[in-house]
């Protein structure tokens, strides 16, 4: 009698004590989960601190990722890159010569650098990257720099991440996207500044006739990107 | 907790006393029932559990099938595939050299028949229907035309899910998740997809119920909740997670079947362009979400994980107590833990979406779910651990598969973590580390106890022993090589490795793992290798086993009291139980087991 009594209260109290851990441990995830989300909030804020304002057209540092598989078998990445605000684009507007559907009457899309399968970033820049997809669900997956986030078609989504060393990497497609997902790749360059605003003023769309369109006329580089966080070979900081 | 529990003897007999007098009519006129209604059309809940057991096993077969030939093209891609490679068409592969549209079939098609055709059905179908009923001492499932209907849908639906590979543009190729827009714009093989799951997941909802309510009507007197066999118990979680996780994907497939056949947009959102084509030129309005999608699938495919494991665990601790001759450790605490897990399987669905974007604020809510469902999963590990510890243990063929499950699912269970962590996870999402973490808890997690299970049961079902040598010559070629097929794919996946790609040497980091490649794809066919012995046991024995009599592994649970094989109504005479089920090697017992129905003693 004792002996079964015992054990109908332990299992009694079991899920009580049970419940009272996992309480106690999911109120320190939340706090922890919060005292995080403060650090990136503090880190973010920081970084803008730190980073030219994109407002200003200062800098270079801000992309749009947008993808699509043109054509079902060919899938390929596409980057339109911009100082200040991106120029508006609309589906309708799509073609091979405009694969982001760019509305060439906006005066904001001017300035925007639009590149297949490649992607130039500042070294020591946090990158604001706005994800969107045309057609399928894609993701934007650079390895070395541990940033992965899906583009959804509809949705928006931004992500950023600031690239410590310079160097050649690999953008790839991390979600199933058809016949060419596994082909679905792009290069990310990352350039010292310099070199950075050196490709952004060889890209522009009106750098040759800079003249005639005096709106996007290429910027000075930044002059000081900020101090460089110590490298550990992948030392990147990314935050969804 | 090994001792008897006097305080719970008597109560709920009353609802089992009821049920089996409008059951009693099953024994007349077994014999007169032509073969069709016998063997194929019965309701009798055996031939119908050994009617899902063997289309299942048939199904798990043709699932490694494909994974086989998708191993070549990951080992060697672009590289014609020698000899079977003439047996495909040019359409799939000409020459014998894969095409990126059948790799990616192969790949969706073997996840869904793996899961839905193969585990789920032998799991549940098979063990579930057979070993349920003989547990609880009922004569048949509660509805047993139910019971043969829901069979009935399941057939047709896995082969019409078969079928889709003769479709125009082949099967489904969306992947097993099948995420819109693309599933939605792909080929007619996902509308075959599509409708052979609105089947499978009838099927599963019919037998679901149906488990219900025989475990709570039908236990035979005495046998109260808290002296069923873990193995009952873990069918009556599952049967609920079935019962309430299956409906949101069975409105989820009528939803995209609408998308794909009546233009609807509830996973399109405006502005689609596919093939430089505004999509909204086709007819589509546009303005719904394609996350819609994930959240019903995930709704569902979550609580399946635990659907394909918890009977396992369930397999697993029928063996471990047999083979220890003790009981098992921590019997209620176990039981609690599958209870909890039950319920926590649902609220846990968002850690697979940790990479569409959502707020912090949700992914930390999923973060914190996740690790609190990891707790009563290493609680019911501890417990069947621990139920080693002192124990004379008998190493049968079972019980090795048994304590191999131990290790298996303990790694994949524990590589998961990771993944359910909010940062860890943007580097290892869809990566090949994912894909071993959750093999390792389904294939030599789950499907190892369905071997133990197989083994295990085989003598009561055709009332022969299989073969011990053979089954030590299965247990351990495929220990081996399980683990050198999955135990890589960790390493490439924290190298980088994204999953479902046709040709993993495209990128650099793919490259410095392809080694690894060659070495999983040669462990799998070997694996495949030591599987013969396995199926020639397994029809061998139906004839050339060693007869044996109705309690072969001196066991305590109520099934090894009926009759090998059980006549139709399973027992002469209805058994009662005096006891806990587990009561090994109780202190004064001549036998070393005590089985449930024994009278007091």
């Amino acid at each position: 009698m004792s002996r079964g009594q015992a054990l109908v209260e332990l299992a009694v109290c079991a899920p009580v004590v049970l419940l009272l851990t996992l309480g106690a441990v999911a109120s320190v995830q939340l706090i922890d989960a919060r005292a995080g989300l403060d650090a990136a909030t503090k880190a973010a804020a920081a970084a803008a601190a730190r980073a030219p304002d994109p407002a200003t057209a200062d800098s270079s540092a801000r992309a749009r990722f947008e993808s699509m598989v043109a054509g079902f078998p060919l899938s390929s990445t596409q980057l339109s890159l911009s100082v200040g605000k991106f120029g508006r684009t609309d589906a309708s507007l799509v073609s091979s010569e405009n694969p982001l559907g760019l509305d060439p009457d906006d005066p904001d899309g001017k300035d925007d650098v639009v590149a297949v399968n490649q992607m130039h970033v500042a070294q020591g820049k946090p990158t604001v990257v706005t994800l969107s997809a045309k057609d399928v669900i894609h993701a934007f997956n650079i390895p070395v720099l541990r940033v992965k986030q899906d583009a959804i078609p509809g949705q928006s989504v931004p992500v950023w991440f600031e690239a410590t060393q310079t160097g050649h990497f690999e953008l790839a497609c991390a979600q199933l996207c058809g016949l060419g997902h596994y082909r679905m790749r792009a290069d990310v360059y990352v350039d010292t500044p310099e070199g950075f605003a050196k490709w952004q003023t060889d890209n522009a769309p009106g750098a040759p006739e800079a003249a005639a369109a005096p709106d996007a006329a290429p910027e000075k580089p930044a002059a000081n990107p900020g101090e460089k966080p110590p490298g550990d070979g992948h030392a990147t900081k990314t935050a969804p | 907790m090994s001792t008897q529990t006097t305080t719970h003897g008597n109560g709920n007999g009353h609802g089992a006393a009821g049920a089996h007098g409008a059951h009693a009519d099953h024994g007349h006129g077994a014999h007169e029932l032509p073969f069709w209604r016998k063997y194929i059309f019965s309701v009798d809940h055996k031939v119908i559990g050994v009617q899902y057991a063997v289309s299942a096993l048939v199904f798990l077969f043709f699932g490694f099938t494909l994974m086989m030939l998708m191993r070549w093209q990951l080992a060697y891609p672009g590289q014609p595939l020698p000899f079977f490679g003439r047996f495909f068409s040019d359409a799939v592969m000409p020459g014998g050299v894969m095409q990126p549209e059948f790799y990616n079939q192969l790949g969706a098609m073997h996840g869904t028949i793996m899961v839905f055709l193969g585990v789920v059905p032998l799991a549940v179908g098979g063990f579930g229907n057979y070993v349920m009923p003989l547990q609880i001492g009922a004569p048949d499932m509660a509805f047993p035309r139910l019971n043969m209907a829901s069979y009935w849908v399941f057939l047709p639906g896995g082969l019409l899910m078969l079928s889709s590979f003769v479709m125009p543009g082949g099967a489904a190729q969306s992947g097993w998740t099948s995420y819109p827009p693309l599933s939605d714009i792909a080929t007619v093989g996902q509308t075959v997809w599509l409708l052979a799951m609105v089947l499978l997941i009838t099927s599963s909802l019919l037998g679901s119920i149906n488990f219900i309510v025989t475990i709570i009507q039908m236990r035979a007197p005495g046998l109260t909740f808290w002296r069923l066999p873990v193995f009952v118990h873990a069918q009556f979680v599952t049967a609920f997670l079935l019962l309430l996780a299956f409906p949101p994907l069975e409105a989820a497939s009528v939803l995209q079947l609408m998308d794909r056949l009546a233009h609807t947009s509830f996973f399109l959102p405006s502005g689609l362009v596919v093939s430089g084509e505004l999509l909204s030129k086709s007819g589509y309005a546009g303005g719904g979400s394609p996350l819609l999608w994930q959240h019903l699938f995930w709704f569902l495919a979550h609580p399946e994980v635990y659907v394909l494991v918890l009977p396992a665990m369930g397999i697993i601790a029928e063996v471990i107590a047999n083979n220890t001759r003790k009981p098992i450790w921590g019997y209620r605490l176990l039981v609690s833990s599958i209870i909890f897990l039950g319920f926590m399987s649902f609220v846990v669905w968002a850690h697979h979406m940790f990479m569409t974007g959502m707020g912090t604020a949700m992914s930390t809510f999923f973060q914190t779910t996740t690790m609190i469902i990891s707790i009563p999963s290493v609680i019911i590990l501890t417990c069947l651990l621990m139920s080693l510890y002192g124990a004379a243990i008998r190493f049968t063929t079972p019980m090795l598969f048994a304590l191999a499950f131990l290790p298996m699912f303990a790694i994949g269970g524990l590589t998961g973590l990771p993944l359910g962590l909010t940062a860890s996870d943007i580097y290892l999402h869809d990566t090949f580390y994912v894909i071993g973490h959750f093999h390792y808890v389904v294939a030599p997690g789950t499907i190892f106890a369905l071997f133990a299970g197989i083994y295990y049961w085989y003598p009561k079902v055709t009332g022969r022993q299989m073969n011990s040598k053979l089954g030590k010559v299965h247990f351990w070629g495929s220990f081996v090589a399980i683990n050198g097929v999955f135990m890589p794919m960790f390493f490439q996946g924290m190298a980088g490795l994204s999953r479902r790609l046709y040709d993993p040497t495209v990128y650099a980091h793919g490259r410095g793992v392809q080694p690894l490649n060659v070495l999983i794809s040669w462990s799998a066919w070997i694996l495949a290798v030591f599987q013969l012995p396995f199926i020639v046991n397994f029809f061998m024995s139906l004839r050339a086993g060693a007869k044996v009599a109705e309690n072969p592994w001196r066991s305590t649970t109520l099934e090894w009291f009926a009759p090998s094989p059980p006549p139709h109504g399973n027992f002469p005479t209805q058994p009662v139980v005096y006891r806990e089920p587990y009561e090994y090697s109780v202190p004064g017992q001549t036998d070393d087991f005590h089985p449930q129905s024994a009278g007091k003693a």
